[in-house]
């Protein structure tokens, strides 16, 4: 497991190859290519996956529970 | 070329306000977002019925959720801001809490009578301040039900390196559960009384800028719970601990013929109960104009499919941990929806819609013998709002 | 600056206003020093000077690229190079140059000439750049920046004319903003209440000369060597004063056409033409 996270972090870090200037960055600043640009939608699924899914986590740490799991 | 006419001529004004908001005096504080915002949403979800050939007793309707949603952001004093959130579930239905086989060989599910009518309440608060290059934030998060409270720290820093071309993450968090089941005092029920539930977990990301249109984020997560992991009313028995890793990535990348933002996120998980998943899904988010409005149309597709837990079984056993509880079992499910925005003034209006279908040899790996009777499939309604002001 | 600057604001405690004051100001006097053609350590004057591509900090690189894209918006009208032309137009004296010396002039002006690829940049022999047109409403921008960044709520900085507004009054009155009338300096033309967003004017009374009953202003045309003619005052309001500023300028040298653009560019503007009429979404008051 340990080295299949270090061979996805090391594609990460070598894919950076342009220079983007400050005044460039319109694009990637847009709502729509954020992480996750309908906050609540994704809070909500999260929360569903955790209660009816086997599995959790993934973007961020764990939070706290419920009694739906 | 038809992508080419629906493009709108960039006026003078928008190229000249977008060129000068990127000037960089190189001596700036991370951007803090200068208004407030307030979001509602309000989400049914509602489970498909059991087929009836596999009903081994009870009802076959499951379970009918109605959650609302609301959040509040406030930046404070310039360098720092206050993110509030609540959000109230309703929730009624049955749920299975065991299987047995019928004469077909077949498992079949035994549902809980009568209608379950619970509700919960949960909220957090978390503060940020923002500085130079980074961030740093802490929050406080409470869930109370009649049978389950949980309350939850967490800390989480950012940090933006190699001229904002890289950004490090990293949050951990740590919860304290306890358990109070309903209905009569005995067996699993009664035992679990009282019983707490404790989980510490961090995560760590990297976001890398590939070029103008595109960024990619992975990140490694681990969780450790421990303490009463059984399923009280299902009269399960789990281990009294769970260790979870996770490796995820996600890909943004913007297609400006389209005006639209395309998502690619995968995720693997694995836990020392035996269950391994992956979950791949995409989505696009495109803008289009409408009669002057802004209109933002994402479509999304999610595939998931997990192993099952070392533990699983539907069969009577005598080991010492067994579960039939069907999110420990072997299956895949597919979801697809679609998210509409309309962008007006200052209001952001959504609807969604989700579909979530599930089956045992939906899995591309980790197929087992034993079965999983009681999937579910659900459908999800949404409606949200988002008001920003000053 | 070269002209009045003013910071009104309402402050939480007396050691805010004083770092309100001291912070501003010293930002204000930084960006002043910094593109000053009179200064022999000023970026502006290393770039005039270099004979080799000199590469420039994120903050040059940041207005470079702005008035290019200026230069690109405004069909080549709007032209950081046109400061040359200062040679031959002297608004001391009451003198028109020779048109053979415009002409020569002319040569030498053009951003479309220069060498600017985003990290070097390097002018053909004799050419200038003056980042006279946008340093001031830049530092505007600035300085309110600084106020929101000491958690200043109300405020308005002024300099010379060229406004941002950092937040309304306390009690969420805005602040009353005069736009000068051409003919008489003294009385605004007309009052805008803003309390947020940025304003700038241009106009052709702050620098000039008359030569046979003709008014001759200093804002001059990049193509033809000339002062434009048309337009008596523009004032804009946008999010950003620097580019309320640019608006501006560019619509008076777009003369006659200057209303009609600045319209389709959906901003809220007034402009008085040299006849006397009006233009533009902001009522007068008489």
């Amino acid at each position: 497991m340990m080295k299949l996270i270090a061979v996805v972090m090391a594609i990460a870090t070598l894919s950076a190859c342009t220079t983007v200037k400050p005044w460039e960055r319109g694009y990637l600043a847009k709502d729509t290519m954020q992480g996750a640009p309908i906050a609540q939608k994704s809070a909500l699924d999260r929360h569903v996956y955790f209660a009816k899914e086997g599995s959790s986590g993934g973007g961020q740490a764990a939070g706290g529970g419920c009694g739906c799991n | 070329m038809a992508v080419t006419n629906r493009i709108n001529k960039t006026t003078a004004l928008s190229a000249l306000t977008l060129s000068a908001t990127a000037i960089s005096s190189g001596a700036q504080a991370m951007a803090v977002p200068e208004k407030k915002q307030v979001s509602v949403r309000v989400t049914n979800y509602q489970e498909q019925p059991l087929p009836e050939t596999r009903l081994a007793g009870g009802s076959t309707e499951r379970y009918g959720i109605n959650v609302l949603q609301f959040s509040y952001f406030t930046p404070v004093a310039g360098q720092y801001s206050v993110m509030t959130t609540a959000q109230y579930e309703k929730l009624s239905g049955a749920s299975p809490y065991g299987s047995a086989e019928n004469a077909d060989g077949q498992t079949e599910v035994l549902m809980s009578g009568a209608t379950i009518d619970e509700q919960r309440l949960d909220a957090s608060v978390t503060g940020t301040r923002y500085f130079k290059s980074g961030t740093l934030a802490s929050g406080l998060a409470v869930s109370t039900e009649n049978d389950y409270q949980s309350v939850a720290l967490s800390l989480d820093g950012s940090l933006e390196i190699f001229d904002k071309h890289t950004t490090l993450m990293a949050s951990v968090s740590t919860s304290f559960d306890t358990l109070s089941p309903t209905g009569p005092k005995i067996g699993t029920r009664a035992e679990a009384d009282g019983e707490t539930k404790r989980s510490v977990s961090w995560y760590e990301g990297v976001t890398q800028v590939i070029d103008k249109y595109s960024t990619v984020q992975v990140g490694v997560g681990y969780t450790r719970l421990w303490g009463y992991l059984s399923d009280p009313y299902k009269g399960d028995s789990r281990p009294d601990s769970r260790e979870q890793y996770t490796v995820s990535a996600q890909y943004r990348r913007f297609l400006s013929d389209f005006d639209s933002a395309l998502h690619l996120d995968y995720r693997l998980y694995q836990d020392d109960w035996g269950v391994i998943s992956n979950t791949l899904s995409g989505s696009t988010w495109t803008d289009v104009n409408v009669f002057g409005q802004r209109i933002m149309l994402s479509p999304n597709v999610r595939y998931y499919w997990q192993h099952a837990a070392d533990f699983y079984t539907v069969k009577a056993t005598t080991d010492e941990h067994f579960s039939s509880d069907y999110r420990l079992s072997a299956y895949g499910a597919i979801n697809f929806g679609l998210d509409a925005q309309w962008h007006h003034k200052d209001y952001v209006y959504t609807i969604g819609v989700n579909q979530y279908l599930s089956a045992e040899s939906w899995g591309l790996t980790g197929g087992q013998d034993t079965e999983t009777p009681s999937l579910v499939n659900f459908t999800t309604i949404s409606f949200g709002v988002d008001y920003k002001f000053k | 600056m070269g002209s009045p600057c003013q910071l009104h604001g309402f402050f939480l405690s007396q050691e805010q206003a004083t770092q309100a004051f001291d912070q501003t100001e010293a930002e204000v006097l930084r960006l002043e020093h910094k593109y000053s053609r009179y200064r022999e350590d000023s970026v502006v004057t290393q770039i005039n000077r270099a004979e080799r591509p000199i590469e420039v900090d994120t903050e040059t690189q940041g207005l470079l690229n702005y008035a290019k894209t200026c230069h690109e918006m405004s069909d080549g009208l709007f032209d950081i190079t046109s400061g040359v032309l200062r040679q031959v137009w002297n608004f001391r004296e009451p003198r028109l140059p020779t048109p053979d010396s415009v002409e020569a002039c002319l040569k030498l002006v053009g951003f479309h000439q220069i060498r600017w690829d985003g990290q070097m940049v390097q002018l053909p022999a004799g050419m200038e750049l003056d980042f006279g047109g946008v340093v001031k409403e830049y530092a505007a921008d600035q300085a309110k920046k600084v106020l929101l960044s000491l958690g200043v709520e109300h405020g308005l900085v002024d300099l010379g004319g060229d406004m941002a507004v950092v937040g309304p009054k306390p009690d969420g009155a805005p602040w009353k903003v005069g736009v000068r009338n051409p003919e008489q300096p003294d009385r605004p033309i007309v009052t805008i209440n803003l309390s947020e967003g940025a304003i700038a004017t241009s106009g052709h009374y702050e620098r000039y000369v008359i030569v046979d009953g003709t008014r001759y202003c200093h804002i001059l045309n990049p193509k033809t060597g000339w002062p434009v003619q048309g337009l008596a005052t523009v004032s804009v309001i946008s999010s950003q004063c620097l580019v309320s500023g640019s608006l501006s300028t560019i619509a008076m040298l777009k003369g006659a056409q200057g209303p009609q653009w600045l319209s389709e560019q959906g901003v809220v503007f007034f402009a008085q033409d040299e006849a006397g009429q009006h233009f533009g979404s902001i009522e007068i008051d008489l």
